[in-house]
């Protein structure tokens, strides 16, 4: 079900007044319930996949609690298969076999391998990435296994975040599950307005700025240098506002409810630097391989080569895990060697010293290096394929191309654009300075972005962006 | 206070999953026709295209002459819009969507006439291939569609039955809700320029007209450059048709083609490929033609709806007595 159509709406009032109706049991099993519906409205089907993973990881964790030595160890392998085997059969098995069969086409070697017919589960990589920090957690000893299977099956479904985040920990959620919440007027307030701004960042940014992007980068031969450049600033903004959004209507239905997520989000386009970014972009996921990867691999604490090859490693991993496809892997790979390049400049180069510049003038050029180096690397994230890529980046570095701006957009529109974007950087955090208190103001405030929603939202069932991750 | 709210918003969270349901609601006027207003009105919410659809006069029915009338048509021609007694001598009268496949039994005794109607941006693709869904067979016992699929497939392919549009219909088609709707097509018209995906206005802007046939180019559109070729083959296919028809037992077979409204009243957004008339006209097309796009172009009178792809009540009286001609 998408956050932004009618039917979540009845769902969301619905499933809200009955979770208040009902003692705390009856609330896990309704979660549950309506989970499992909100999942079924994309896939039926693919509920199996999830219920085998919840049924695996739920005695994973149990028997791993009771074990000790390798077989504890041998439980979580076993676990972790399970759960990356899930993966790589719906995610990556495909894109595995297309570039074998490449591979075998180039050397003249006479086999072919069969595409399997299937369509990725939505939001698997999510799901699993949760249930996997589960076992694992359970294994380091930092969290204790849950035995209610109904919450622990809660802990991988909740509705909120279980197809696109955020990525939670059980530390955090499954005590959650086993309070119970009384009815709080404060966070319905907050729980609706945090919604609200989700909703307008979804359909009033991001889904009228997707209007120029997939007309440009559908047919990027068919555009000019500048309106590419135009296409890939508003794909900046795009991508942000449609995962943020949804991370905002996720944590604030579950805030209505009284459940609190993690942030996923921090202004990340105000980073000074690309590691900042990533402690401010889809900071549960960033977390979760600096938790589960990168410091296993050695973290800081390996040889100077060794630590740049994982930070490296993670990164192209972490593009992997958006998709499968190689714009996705040199995405994480450039941020991978942006962040390499950026410690061997902290270490061996003094940059730009204080002397020269106020600090103010070096945090405003940092913010635009950043900004600039993570706006051209989305390229590779929003290209359809490498070609395209390649297409693009010709374009936007060939002046010569550069004509008017086309786009499908009367200037009145692209003017609003440029609004929304101003309004986006100057009002990112407004929703977190916002007073919930019973005043006029308030109800103003969330009254006008209903309004605004509306009236200015574009509405097609435009699916979220990160739904396919 | 909360029960109340509850039962409120699961009664209307349900009103989008039942089909019948909401059919009841709308046959027994318990939420409004959200296409009383024209199709197109209903894509577009301008205000200036709102007006509400003319009801036409059903004429009394008139003395049978034996005649057995079937015809495949599409919208033109549902219930709402034409009826048996619209024609004159009709013994019988059935009517089945033009894409449905259906079985059907010929009473021998009668004069059975066969009317295939299409509107004319689905010119192209109903007669790509000869037109065979209709089955005529001995014992009229329609057989339901046998389908293989097992039980596994079933669960496979099963999806939540729920449509949004319904929601849409039931919930946000009364008057009240639509000058809401008005008003943001009104900003995005006049702020953005920008109207739904599924209408264009004429050049004078007076006219609200359907995307699929207005746009410049493709299979529906018609300004898209229709070669010699491609009609020849249509009008094969049509040929293949009639005589189909005429083996299985149909005594008369028909076929018209409603022009699209862009055709009549907004030809000078493109070059108008005059299709129909290219049918029409071609020497080899064996099939009966009745032809309304030269009497709706000889006609002094507006024709179609002013926020409805469909004709009016004087446009479907031109079709109607044309069709009565011919009988």
């Amino acid at each position: 079900m998408l956050f932004n159509s009618l039917q979540f709406l009845f769902f969301f009032i619905t499933i809200t007044l009955a979770y208040y109706s009902l003692p705390h049991r009856g609330r896990i099993w309704l979660l549950l319930f309506a989970s499992c519906y909100f999942y079924a409205v994309f896939q039926p089907i693919y509920i199996l996949i999830l219920f085998v993973t919840i049924v695996v990881d739920y005695f994973a964790g149990i028997w791993i609690a009771n074990a000790a030595g390798r077989k504890r160890k041998l439980l979580l392998v076993l676990s972790l298969i399970t759960n990356i085997g899930f993966l790589a059969y719906f995610k990556y098995y495909n894109f595995f076999v297309e570039n074998l069969n490449n591979v075998f086409f180039r050397i003249n070697f006479d086999a072919h391998l069969e595409i399997l017919k299937i369509i990725l589960p939505i939001g698997l990589s999510f799901h699993t990435f949760q249930a996997m920090s589960y076992t694992i957690e359970v294994y380091r000893g930092n969290q204790k296994a849950e035995k209610d299977f109904s919450i622990y099956a809660l802990y991988v479904m909740f509705y909120p975040q279980l197809v696109a985040g955020p990525i939670e920990r059980p530390q955090n959620l499954l005590w959650q599950f086993h309070s119970n919440f009384k009815y709080d007027f404060e966070n319905l307030k907050e729980g609706l307005m945090r919604m609200a701004w989700g909703m307008f960042k979804k359909v009033v940014i991001a889904d009228r700025l997707t209007m120029v992007v997939d007309a440009c980068y559908n047919s990027p031969q068919n555009h000019n240098g500048l309106t590419l450049l135009v296409a890939t600033i508003f794909f900046t903004f795009q991508i942000y506002c449609d995962f943020s959004g949804y991370s905002d209507i996720a944590i604030g239905a579950a805030r209505v409810m009284g459940f609190k997520l993690m942030e996923n989000f921090d202004a990340p386009y105000a980073s000074r630097s690309i590691s900042e970014f990533w402690r401010r972009w889809h900071i549960s996921l960033s977390g979760w391989f600096r938790d589960y990867l990168y410091i296993p691999l050695g973290g800081n604490r390996v040889g100077e080569f060794r630590r740049y090859f994982n930070l490296f490693f993670v990164f192209m991993m972490s593009g992997l895990w958006h998709g499968a496809a190689w714009t996705y892997i040199i995405w994480g790979a450039l941020h991978g060697i942006y962040l390499v390049l950026a410690q061997l400049r902290d270490k061996y180069v003094n940059f730009l010293p204080k002397k020269i510049a106020s600090n103010r003038l070096t945090d405003a050029l940092n913010l635009g290096f950043t900004f600039i180096l993570v706006m051209f690397t989305w390229v590779f994230f929003r290209a359809n394929g490498l070609t395209n890529a390649k297409i693009i980046f010709q374009k936007i570095f060939n002046l010569d191309t550069y004509g008017t701006i086309a786009t499908p957009f009367q200037p009145n529109e692209m003017l609003f654009c440029w609004m929304l974007i101003l309004l986006l950087l100057t009002k990112d955090t407004f929703i977190k300075h916002i007073s919930v208190k019973n005043t006029p103001q308030f109800y103003l405030k969330f009254a006008t972005l209903l309004g605004l929603c509306y009236f200015f939202g574009v509405f097609g069932s435009n699916q979220f962006i990160y739904f396919q991750f | 206070m909360k029960y109340i709210t509850l039962t409120i918003f699961a009664f209307l969270w349900f009103l989008g999953f039942s089909e019948n349901f909401a059919k009841w609601l709308s046959e027994n006027n318990i939420t409004p026709n959200d296409y009383r207003y024209g199709d197109l009105y209903r894509m577009s919410n301008l205000a200036q295209f709102k007006s509400p659809l003319e009801q036409c006069k059903v004429p009394q029915s008139s003395p049978s002459r034996n005649i057995a009338l079937v015809i495949l048509g599409d919208s033109f021609t549902e219930k709402e819009r034409i009826e048996k007694n619209h024609f004159k001598g009709l013994a019988t009268y059935q009517r089945f969507f033009i894409s449905d496949t259906t079985q059907l039994k010929l009473d021998k005794s009668r004069r059975n006439i066969l009317i295939i109607e299409t509107v004319e941006r689905h010119v192209r693709e109903r007669f790509a291939l000869p037109y065979k869904n209709l089955q005529l067979v001995d014992n009229k016992s329609v057989k339901s569609k046998e389908t293989n699929e097992t039980v596994f497939q079933k669960v496979l392919n099963y999806e939540v039955p729920y449509d949004t549009e319904r929601h849409e219909t039931l919930l946000f088609s009364s008057d009240y809700f639509l000058i809401f709707k008005e008003w943001k097509a009104w900003i995005n018209w006049k702020v953005f320029g920008r109207l739904d995906k599924k209408v264009l206005l004429s050049k004078d802007q007076k006219h609200l007209l359907y995307q699929l046939d207005a746009q410049p180019s493709g299979i529906n559109s018609c300004f898209d450059n229709v070669p010699d070729s491609e009609i020849k083959t249509i009008v094969q296919h049509i040929n293949i048709t009639n005589d189909f028809y005429l083996k299985a037992g149909f005594d008369e077979v028909y076929l018209s083609i409603i022009p699209n409204k862009t055709s009549l009243v907004a030809s000078d957004l493109g070059e108008y490929n005059h299709i129909i008339e290219r049918i029409q006209q071609d020497s080899s097309l064996k099939m009966s033609f009745i032809d309304v796009y030269n009497a709706f172009k000889k006609s002094d009178k507006t024709l179609y709806e002013i926020g409805d792809s469909h004709w009016n009540c004087a446009g479907k009286q031109i079709w109607v007595n044309n069709i009565n001609a011919n009988m």
